[in-house]
């Protein structure tokens, strides 16, 4: 399964778990996790995500080690089994943001155990971190990712600079050690608070990977649970750096399980497209790119209210994705990771992982089904119909 | 705006269609109103994933669309865009968006199906789209769009050279024939090799004929197409060379003109790729300019600045075209009976009602030569109904039409001639070189004359003879065929005795063969004029164009040695209940009369009731008793020709024995006048036939006394009288038939027989 550079996407539900093999078989690095009872459930589509990763992670001493765990932010759909994961798994590096877990200060009690697991580890390696003055060893790594401000406040104080990193940054390291030319993040957001637009969901990690150097050749884009406002700042804000290519892509994560609110926004009672943004998706996807939306199958049609995934939101991708857009549900294997394959710097579905779906009816087009069912039939009537003089 | 009634039943059935789709098409956003363009603009995303194939067109997972419905639907279809330009150059995306979804949507759109039949046919378009296959490799190819934005008109009427693929590009020049201001006509192709040796029209264009294909949509600017043609391997030196050599021989203020060929065209399935041929025209700016350079004028250097602003900036100006190379385009007529005269040297005697018309098709229908004959004039009444002008009165018909058929500028080779058809045509044409003769003259003497030609005559030419009956009400096409042996006298012969006598109460039969001349004859300029029949030029049209095309199929049916008549009620006549009759000849054979050489046309049914009599007596008798009968048919003085129609057997008071056979009369009288009549006149009592079932046919003294007896010894005894006799008939059955004239017997008293008789010694 980590046999070779690549990235999987596993169903999980409606929720994000991403695993980059930086390394085959040996540097893995996991984007989020929602693993829950359910996916134990053999009956279901979901994968065990837990059993997969102690089951195909590299061994170190025994155990199975992960070289990194990074968390876009704490809500369960994305940290769901974190505890288990540290009880069941070495984690060389943890890549911690406090910002995204200041929304919590006030509301403890909003915050689901395994997020409390994974702020209270962090935690311990921050201390960790600075006690030992500089490298802790893989086990108690913790990769910082803040603003500039954050190494004053008393907690992080003498924290290492080598292990910490602005939006901006680029990161090249994993566990302790560099990977220039074969890993490559560049962090986007969480801007400073004083800059942040929208809700809670806007202080998502935001990161570019690219398993290679050059981010030109396009990484894969997690923008964890962004909305319209913060994106349109981060194409902005990269625009204004010229730091577009760093927004290339061929593998788009769809925001927030493929939420609509990427592209749609309310203005005045009215639910507006916003062009805009899918513009600047479409002309920065890098040859053919591939929209993924972690969630499960996307229905034809939402009503209003509906949580993600939406299908408007799927039609502008699918608009926009010279690649195409796959679902983690559905579109892959049963209980099966969507897993592209890096092959001359290109992300390749592996095509054991997908399913081919025809969209069609009973052998015709679904366009051709819409016509004819619209179009009405012309047999008969096939149950009786009575008529009678009025009484 | 306000929507129009057709507009909000659109909207009505796409929303409808919408809903029914499970998210495969969705309407994004409301419609919009184009106030100036008079429509409703709608945004539509359709699921394109499922029509996606390897080497299709490169859907997306979904497509965004633009849909235009005008106030007129459902009488017009709306328009459909893909919303970007990624598909430009595509086959069948024009303008590189709009989607090309019917060939021609003047018979293809239903409006009572309305948008469930339009997205039915997007649902196919982006099917064949997927696969690769809206120009397949075993069809037509859709030719690249040209916007023509001059309003100068090329025909292309030859073919062009003929280029290997992935040879080097063809530089050449075209002649061109200017038939008038505004349009040229392409007549001939010149490669650069045979450029001083060829001689040089009036007026030329540049040719280049390249080997890769450009974009389906051609350059718009001159600047593009710089680039186009440099990308297939003309460089801008050569261009340029090319442009200075024209425009210096162009007059001044005179635009020039280049072909630019690329090979983008199929013919048919499986057939090789052809040039598409467009005409990019220089105008007079660039031209001027050009001279300037290459004159090297005082203002040179404003030249070149107008000639750097001209290729940067000028839009290109391509010229429409009008396609008819045999490579590229099919005969409108492919498949018809008319298609059949392609090619061919054709005679046609008659230039009126009939002729005049059957000329036209003829034609148009790329007749390789046409000679039409007539020797008569135009005379104001024929305007009527014939193919002539005003102007042509008092002119021969044949020079008239023929220059009329000139005109309309096919390649048809015509020529006219006024002579007299009575004596036959072999005299005048050289049938050698003619491949079917067409007798549009309806008259007596003519075929009369044709008959005679074929008697004397190596006649081996198929031919139609047309015409209609009194008031144009029925026509009539006899067919023969190169071998069968007479022509349209016997045909139309043969016909009358067959038709009347199985169907003499058809009314084809009637009009032709009237029970009794019921019918006035017409004569239009009393007094003076011949008799015709009456008849509009819609009447007189619609049978020349029925007969001729009933006429060539039967050719094309029919045996080398078979001839045949169909006889056509006008559709608008109550006759055309009754449906056509047709009747099929096979050639008869050569049998001389063994006296005079007429020649002899014995029918079936005759032959078929000689031996059916023969068997007769051999099986009640025996078979060496004579039999025989009498004959019923006509003798033709004037053709020298015998037909024998219908035998009887023996009368009733005949006696028969082994050495003699003593034809009775019993009954007879009756039997002729029923002949006669069944007929209408044509088959009459000829003569007697008889068997000499051990011996030779040759007439003994007992006959050659029936002879006289039959020719002298009656009460109404004939003018001549044919004796059949067949030899042999107990075995190998001869069929000698004899002709005697009254005038070959004479009755002598026995002196002057004796006299008569020393003088033959004596002599």
């Amino acid at each position: 399964m980590f046999g070779s550079r690549s990235v999987l996407f596993w169903p999980i539900g409606t929720g994000d778990s991403t695993t980059f093999v930086v390394r085959e078989d040996e540097i893995i690095f996991q984007v989020d996790l929602r693993h829950t009872a359910k996916s134990e459930d053999e009956e279901t589509d979901c994968a065990p995500i837990i059993d997969h990763l102690e089951e195909n992670l590299p061994k170190v001493d025994g155990k199975p080690y992960l070289s990194a765990f990074a968390l876009t932010h704490p809500d369960e759909d994305h940290i769901l089994g974190f505890a288990e994961l540290l009880d069941r798994v070495t984690i060389g590096e943890l890549w911690f943001t406090p910002r995204v877990f200041r929304e919590h200060d006030d509301d403890e009690d909003g915050m689901c155990d395994d997020a409390k697991a994974f702020r209270e580890e962090a935690h311990r390696r921050v201390t960790a971190t600075i006690e030992a003055g500089g490298d802790p060893g893989s086990g108690d790594r913790v990769r910082l990712i803040g603003y500039d401000t954050l190494l004053e406040e008393d907690h992080y104080q003498g924290f290492p600079t080598e292990f910490f990193s602005v939006p901006g940054h680029v990161v090249t390291t994993l566990d302790g050690e560099k990977f220039e030319g074969e890993f490559r993040v560049f962090i986007h957001a969480p801007f400073k608070q004083d800059d942040s637009v929208g809700d809670r969901n806007d202080t998502s990690l935001v990161m570019q990977v690219v398993l290679g150097d050059d981010p030109a050749e396009g990484g894969v884009l997690l923008f964890g649970d962004h909305k319209y406002p913060t994106i349109r700042k981060i194409f902005d804000v990269s625009k204004e750096n010229d730091n577009e290519e760093n927004l290339e892509w061929q593998i788009l994560l769809a925001p927030h399980h493929c939420s609509k609110s990427v592209m749609y926004q309310d203005e005045d009672g009215e639910e507006v497209l916003k062009k805009d943004i899918l513009d600047d998706f479409e002309g920065l996807q890098v040859g053919d790119g591939i929209v993924v939306s972690s969630s499960l199958s996307v229905p034809n049609s939402n009503s209003s209210g509906d949580n993600p995934p939406h299908a408007k939101a799927k039609a502008r991708y699918e608009e926009i994705a010279g690649g195409g857009f796959l679902c983690t549900h559905g579109d892959g294997g049963h209980a099966k990771p969507l897993q592209f394959i890096l092959e001359d710097k290109k992300f390749v579905l592996d095509n054991s992982s997908s399913e081919d779906q025809s969209d069609s009816r009973h052998g015709k087009s679904a366009l051709a089904a819409a016509v004819e069912t619209a179009r009405g039939s012309d047999e008969t009537p096939s149950e009786k119909v009575g008529f009678g003089q009025c009484s | 705006m306000q929507l129009s009634r057709g507009q909000s039943l659109a909207l009505e059935q796409l929303y409808e269609i919408a809903a029914s789709s499970e998210g495969t098409l969705e309407i994004a956003g409301d419609p919009e109103a184009d106030e100036k363009g008079g429509f409703i603009r709608v945004q539509l995303s359709l699921a394109t994933k499922h029509y996606r194939h390897p080497n299709g067109f490169a859907f997306r997972d979904r497509e965004r669309l633009r849909m235009r419905i005008y106030p007129t639907f459902p009488f017009t279809a709306p328009f459909l865009y893909f919303s970007h330009i990624r598909f430009m150059g595509q086959p069948h995306v024009q303008w590189g968006s709009y989607i090309c979804l019917y060939q021609s949507s003047e018979t293809e759109w239903l409006p009572s199906d309305g948008l469930y039949g339009f997205f039915q046919r997007v649902d196919e378009w982006m099917a064949a789209a997927g696969k690769g296959e809206l120009d397949p490799d075993d069809a037509p190819l859709h030719p690249p769009v040209v916007y023509p934005t001059s309003n100068t008109r090329f025909v292309f009427d030859c073919d062009a050279p003929d280029l290997e693929e992935q040879g080097p590009v063809w530089i050449g020049r075209v002649g061109l024939s200017k038939k008038r201001e505004g349009r040229f006509d392409v007549v001939n192709w010149v490669g650069l090799d045979d450029w001083a040796l060829a001689e040089q029209p009036e007026h030329v264009a540049a040719a280049i004929l390249l080997s890769k294909p450009l974009p389906m949509e051609y350059p718009e600017t001159v600047d593009g197409l710089f680039k186009a043609l440099e990308r297939n391997g003309v460089s801008f030196d050569l261009l340029y060379t090319l442009l200075r050599a024209f425009a210096v021989r162009a007059q001044r203020d005179n635009p020039i003109y280049i072909l630019v060929g690329a090979p983008m065209r199929r013919k048919e399935a499986g057939a090789p790729l052809r040039h598409h041929l467009t005409v990019w025209e220089i105008d007079s700016t660039a031209v001027n300019a050009l001279q300037d350079i290459v004159l090297g004028s005082e203002d040179k250097d404003e030249a070149i600045t107008a000639l750097a602003k001209w290729m940067v900036t000028a839009k290109a100006l391509w010229c429409r075209v009008f396609e008819n190379r045999p490579e590229v385009t099919h005969r409108r007529d492919i498949g018809s009976n008319l298609a059949s005269v392609q090619g061919k040297r054709i005679v046609l005697l008659g230039c009126g009602a009939l002729g005049s018309v059957i000329a036209e098709h003829l034609v148009r229908a790329g007749a390789k030569s046409l000679i039409l004959v007539d020797n008569r004039l135009v005379s104001p009444g024929l305007l009527v109904r014939q193919k002539y002008s005003d102007r042509d009165v008092g002119f021969g018909k044949s020079q008239c039409l023929a220059r009329s058929l000139k005109a309309i500028g096919l390649s048809t080779t015509i020529e006219e001639k006024c002579d007299d058809l009575r004596s036959g045509v072999v005299d005048n044409l050289d049938l050698c070189h003619v491949d079917l003769i067409i007798n549009a003259t309806a008259s007596n003497p003519v075929a009369h004359g044709i008959e005679r030609d074929v008697r004397r005559a190596c006649f081996l030419v198929p031919l139609i003879a047309v015409s209609v009956s009194a008031a144009a009400k029925c026509g009539s096409v006899l067919v023969k065929m190169p071998r069968f042996s007479a022509a349209t006298i016997v045909i139309d012969r043969l016909t009358k005795i067959g038709l009347v006598r199985d169907n003499p109460n058809h009314p084809t039969v009637e009009a032709f063969w009237p029970k009794k001349s019921e019918t006035k004859l017409f004569q239009p300029e009393p007094g003076c004029s011949a008799p015709t029949f009456t008849g509009s030029s819609a009447d007189l049209a619609a049978h020349a164009a029925i007969l001729l095309n009933v006429g060539l199929q039967r050719i094309s049916e029919l045996n080398f040695d078979q001839a045949s008549t169909d006889l056509i009620p006008a559709p608008w006549t109550e006759a055309a209940s009754s449906g056509t009759l047709q009747l099929t000849l096979d050639d008869q054979g050569q049998s001389l009369e063994l006296r005079y050489g007429y020649e002899v046309l014995t029918s079936k049914i005759a032959q078929r009731a000689i031996s059916a009599e023969i068997s007769r007596t051999g099986r009640v008798r025996s078979d060496r008793v004579e039999t025989g009968g009498l004959i019923f048919g006509e003798i033709d003085e004037a053709h020298e020709r015998i037909y024998v129609d219908s035998v009887t057997g023996p009368p009733p008071d005949s006696e028969a024995s082994e050495e003699k056979f003593l034809c009775g009369t019993s009954g007879t009288r009756a039997i002729g006048a029923a002949k006669l009549k069944q007929s209408r006149g044509s088959s009459r009592f000829i003569g007697i036939w008889h068997t000499h079932p051990v011996s030779r046919g040759q007439p003994s003294t007992d006959d050659l006394y029936a002879m006289a007896r039959l020719l002298h010894g009656q009460e109404y005894p004939p003018r001549h009288v044919v004796m059949l006799i067949i030899g042999y008939s107990a075995s190998e059955p001869e069929f000698n038939y004899f002709l005697f004239h009254r005038r070959d017997i004479r009755i002598v008293t026995e002196d002057e027989l004796s006299l008569m008789l020393e003088g033959e010694v004596a002599g």
